[in-house]
């Protein structure tokens, strides 16, 4: 602390003090913040602002407005954030619906390289432009062929097994 | 048994800030905002804290002091925070009731000049100033904690509070006259 401001302190606490102080020690300057002070005291004491305190009275804690604030800010924020992400996911959710295009009956057309006949006909009739109707639709067809091809054999079969049948029922009534 | 005597001390000790210290902060806090919404919302904030910190309260230094630092604290949150200072006209001064008059003899005419003698007086000073002189007439501090609580050199705060009453200089001079 320098010089001035010694000294400036001083002349502070002597103007600001709540004891009497002598004003006859006081030097011109001092004497005269030192009314000036004492005045304003009177001021803040008149002017009813201590009466007014004595009523005081606490309130209940409510919720501030800084914190509602936060929460609707807190709400706006991750709506927004909510429809982004809609936004950026919508075309992986609804592939074909993101360009606004459905799919008419009449663009509908049969799967290439398929035979045009036989029992695959019915089958062929409905096959879309869409990866997975294309899987399901392959994936049919093989089954379907599987079958068949079991089918066939089993008819082999019973074809040789009803003339084993036969010749066992000759040789049982003693034909042959 | 200790711990809930300790407690009580602590929520008794609250209760006696309120009686004992209400009315000086609530008086800083009029002086330097000058809104009495704001001044009763952050009065509610200073006991708020005060109870919330009872039990870390360790009795060094003035309570009254204690309490008015927690109200500067937040008073000047505001200020910065960039709020509009409104100045009450003697009008609103004269708007300014308290909660139960009833009982409190008093003359309407003395209040009502020297509320606007006081709203005149502190439209002199500026907002330093106007902080450095509450602090000194409601806390009681010395200006040594007073440039601490304003975070600012000692001289400055010196400087703030010989300016401010220079400023009520003519104030008082014209009252004189």
């Amino acid at each position: 602390m320098n010089d001035e401001t010694r000294d400036l302190l001083h002349q502070l606490e002597q103007a600001t003090s709540r004891e009497a102080v002598d004003r006859g020690s006081l030097d011109e300057e001092t004497a005269m913040l030192r009314e000036n002070w004492l005045a304003f005291g009177r001021l803040l004491q008149s002017s009813d602002q201590s009466r007014l305190a004595e009523t005081i009275s606490l309130r209940p804690p409510t919720a501030s407005p800084r914190r509602s604030g936060l929460w609707i800010l807190a709400s706006v924020a991750s709506a927004i954030a909510a429809s982004f992400i809609l936004w950026i996911s919508w075309p992986a959710i609804f592939p074909n619906n993101h360009q606004g295009v459905v799919q008419q009956p009449d663009q509908v057309h049969p799967e290439p390289g398929l035979p045009a006949s036989g029992v695959y006909r019915g089958m062929r009739e409905v096959a879309w432009e869409d990866d997975w109707d294309h899987n399901f639709y392959q994936t049919s067809l093989a089954l379907q062929q599987f079958h068949d091809e079991q089918r066939r054999r089993d008819s082999s079969l019973s074809q040789l097994q009803s003339e084993f049948l036969e010749f066992a029922r000759e040789v049982e009534s003693e034909s042959l | 048994m200790s711990t809930g005597s300790k407690q009580d001390s602590d929520e008794d000790r609250v209760i006696r800030w309120v009686t004992e210290h209400g009315s000086a902060v609530r008086g800083y806090l009029l002086g330097l905002l000058r809104r009495q919404d704001l001044a009763d919302d952050l009065i509610q904030e200073v006991y708020r804290r005060a109870w919330q910190a009872r039990n870390r309260y360790a009795e060094q230094g003035s309570p009254r002091a204690y309490l008015i630092r927690i109200a500067d604290r937040l008073a000047w949150d505001h200020v910065r925070r960039g709020q509009r200072e409104v100045t009450l006209d003697e009008a609103h001064w004269g708007e300014i009731e308290p909660l139960d008059r009833a009982g409190l003899p008093q003359d309407p005419l003395i209040d009502s000049e020297a509320r606007s003698e006081l709203a005149a007086a502190l439209d002199l000073l500026t907002i330093p100033q106007r902080r450095v002189l509450l602090l000194r007439y409601y806390s009681e501090m010395s200006f040594e904690e007073i440039a601490a609580a304003m975070e600012c050199p000692l001289s400055t705060a010196l400087s703030h509070c010989r300016r401010g009453l220079l400023a009520l200089r003519k104030i008082m001079t014209e009252n004189h006259s």
